[in-house]
């Protein structure tokens, strides 16, 4: 019987090899590509950003504006408006005449429609809602959906989306996240029938820390990393903390107070930055005077003063003091029998 | 006396970017460095890095309170022990301040021309350079649209001083005829306020500039150089522009400085502060007709009181025929105008700091003075 076992452990192990072996390739299908980048040419629309005409221009792309084909992460603290000011900056874009799309992994027509009461511009955003596909294969609605090719789509989130993909077709989390992030790539590219340089903002899910929950993988194809957070005083910004195309850790201070508008405080963002560039400088200034300290009594000092210091022979007596005492704690006593 | 009155107007750019300069190169060092890199050598040197650097007197308390001995004590060890023994002690201390937070920091301000330690700053408090001051300054001046009156400079300290002053915002005091001033800003830049805004107001009739400083809602002090303290500083400054530059309490103060009198220990203060100004050549009686303090002498000398013998107290309670306005106008009006004295332009505007100081002060010293039909009533 034990024999018997082992016979079939030996057999499953070898078959495990065998595949293993199958499945990967021992031979290239085509030569590497080797790339220079003097003889790469790109459609020029590529490098003009979107722009919405608010302050986010300044933190997204530093020509101002939303990047074409470039792919952004927003996490922030649950309720600080992840999905109001997503919606604002692509309702934004629609309204000076980019292609948009909204891909709702999490909210139904009842909810936006709440929303659209609110912000009645988000009324003209085209929206894909994958909860009323759930009969189809998600995968082909959201691919079939891209390919007629947006300037934006705004995806909330992409854990909801990776889930819906991966439950359906029974694929598992790596595999939906590469499928993903394979996608949203081809569509950068402009692999689509408009042939649209696609820029994904993508929602991602943050743990109870606040901490971001997709893979390196993810972090790692992406162009920038948005956060949104809240002061101790209650008030909310954005900042990115990665960013390819633009600036990082500028923080941008926004209010939902407004009906139909995100407000971006501008005012309070040209003061930081001004406040930003005068500690720059300060910078400069105090590491010049350290240098001319140093050289200043490098150059005069040991030898101009020497004299007049008096030679301080008590410190010197009272250190000596304080280590004849260490010495005597540390004799050892007599080790009694 | 001759005076000749200086018309409030901007200084030139030419006199502007003189006086920068100047500022630029009165700057001092700052070094900051783990106060368990320094040594006491002796005491008006410390030993750095293995180099001896002279400290002033000041500087040299400055860093002993930062080790936590205060002046009065740091006497009474010299007084006790020689100079080796005080130097001892003094290094123990800073040994144990350093040993108790490893990380500890100070700042030391050095004098350029004197190759002389003239400051210490402790961690938390930092002195913006002349540069970042004069960039900010420049910057308030172009969005308030202010004009610059008066630029001074200590070439000593590195300390500047700038008024400016808002054409647009002038305004009177409530229940006062004849009493209209044009309400601005004054930017200062020193070891011990940090970057310092205060109002800074102008009697237009005389064109007295004075700078008001202690009213605790309009004084905006930045001492750190950190983006909350910028943002602090900066909505501040918003706030006051939004008043028109106008002091908050000035109506009120100007009031009771109008129903006043000053009180003698208030007219010698001001009598001083104009005689520090002038040097060893001149006399009380050279600025009578600013300040009478000769003239009130002599009359409390006539009437048979003998103000020589007057404790401080006594000097508070002892009334004058004079307001405490006009004695801060006369003030002003010395400060303000050339008035061929030689009075350099930063003791200048010492003395309009020490009139908005006598002005903001909390209570004057006559100022709850009530009548009484007790007045004329003798003790037994």
């Amino acid at each position: 019987m034990a024999e018997d076992n082992r016979k079939r452990n030996r057999s499953a192990r070898g078959k495990k090899k065998s595949r293993k072996e199958i499945d990967v390739a021992t031979e290239l299908t085509q030569p590497n590509r080797i790339v220079k980048m003097k003889n790469v040419e790109f459609d020029p629309i590529i490098f003009q950003p979107m722009k919405t005409g608010k302050a986010i221009d300044n933190i997204l792309d530093q020509d101002g504006g939303v990047p074409r084909a470039s792919n952004y992460i927003v996490i922030g603290d649950p309720g600080i408006g992840k999905s109001t000011v997503t919606l604002d900056i692509i309702s934004d874009l629609a309204e000076t005449g980019h292609k948009v799309l909204f891909i709702s992994g999490e909210m139904n027509r009842i909810d936006l429609y709440k929303y659209v009461q609110r912000y009645p511009k988000f009324g003209d955003i085209d929206i894909l809602f994958m909860n009323e596909h759930l009969d189809e294969n998600p995968k082909l609605v959201i691919e079939t959906q891209l390919k007629e090719g947006y300037d934006i789509v705004l995806g909330d989130s992409f854990v909801e989306i990776q889930d819906t993909v991966k439950e359906a077709l029974f694929m598992t989390s790596t595999a939906t996240e590469k499928w993903i992030i394979d996608l949203m790539i081809s569509n950068n590219m402009g692999n689509n029938n408009a042939k649209k340089y696609t820029t994904f903002l993508m929602i991602q899910q943050v743990t109870k820390g606040g901490n971001f929950v997709g893979s390196n993988k993810l972090k790692h194809n992406t162009t920038g990393m948005m956060e949104m957070r809240w002061t101790k005083s209650g008030e909310a910004y954005l900042e990115m903390n990665k960013n390819r195309r633009g600036p990082v850790n500028k923080r941008l201070y926004f209010k939902l107070d407004n009906p139909n508008d995100v407000f971006y405080d501008t005012g309070r963002f040209l003061m930081e930055e001004n406040n930003r560039q005068m500690l720059n400088s300060e910078a400069d200034e105090l590491k010049a005077e350290s240098d001319d300290f140093e050289t200043m009594f490098a150059e005069t000092g040991t030898n101009k003063f020497i004299d007049d210091v008096v030679t301080n022979s008590a410190e010197d007596e009272m250190e000596q003091h304080e280590q004849n005492l260490e010495n005597q704690d540390t004799v050892k006593e007599p080790i009694a029998e | 006396m001759e005076t000749r009155s200086k018309k409030l107007e901007s200084i030139s750019q030419g006199l502007y970017d003189q006086k920068a300069q100047a500022a630029l190169n009165a700057q001092p060092i700052r070094k900051t460095v783990l106060i368990s890199e320094l040594k006491i050598a002796d005491m008006n040197t410390i030993e750095w890095n293995g180099n001896f650097v002279k400290m002033s007197e000041h500087a040299f308390n400055q860093f002993c309170k930062i080790i936590g001995v205060p002046v009065t004590f740091q006497r009474k060890v010299g007084d006790l022990f020689d100079q080796t023994k005080s130097v001892n002690f003094l290094n123990n201390m800073r040994k144990a301040v350093a040993q108790a937070n490893s990380g500890q920091t100070i700042t030391l301000v050095v004098n350029r021309a004197e190759k002389k330690i003239v400051g210490v700053l402790k961690e938390d408090r930092q002195l913006i350079s002349s540069k970042g001051f004069l960039d900010t300054v420049g910057q308030v001046v172009d969005k308030g649209r202010l004009i610059v009156n008066d630029f001074a400079v200590n070439d000593k300290t590195g300390e500047i001083i700038i008024n400016t002053t808002n054409p647009n915002g002038l305004f009177d005091i409530k229940g006062v005829k004849d009493e209209a001033h044009i309400g601005g800003v004054s930017f200062s830049n020193s070891m011990k306020d940090g970057f310092l805004v205060t109002p800074y107001t102008n009697r237009l009739v005389c064109t007295n500039g004075m700078i008001v400083k202690g009213f605790e809602d309009d004084d905006i002090n930045m001492t750190n150089i950190d983006q909350d303290s910028m943002n602090n500083f900066w909505n501040k400054l918003k706030g006051l522009m939004k008043n028109g530059f106008k002091p908050s309490q000035f109506d009120e103060r100007a009031s009771k400085a109008i129903h006043s009198p000053a009180s003698l220990d208030e007219m010698s203060k001001a009598t001083h502060s104009i005689m520090k100004s002038l040097g060893k050549d001149f006399e009380v009686k050279d600025i009578q007709s600013w300040v009478p303090l000769q003239e009130t002498l002599n009359k409390f000398h006539a009437a048979g009181i003998d103000t020589n013998a007057f404790n401080s107290a006594q000097m508070k309670n002892a009334k004058t025929g004079t307001s405490v306005w006009d004695i801060i106008q006369s003030v002003t009006h010395f400060a303000s105008h050339d008035n061929g004295f030689n009075v350099d332009d930063y003791q200048r505007m010492q003395l309009q700091m020490f009139a908005g100081q006598l002005f903001a002060k909390k209570v004057y010293d006559m100022e709850n003075l009530v009548s009484s039909p007790f007045n004329n009533y003798k003790l037994r």
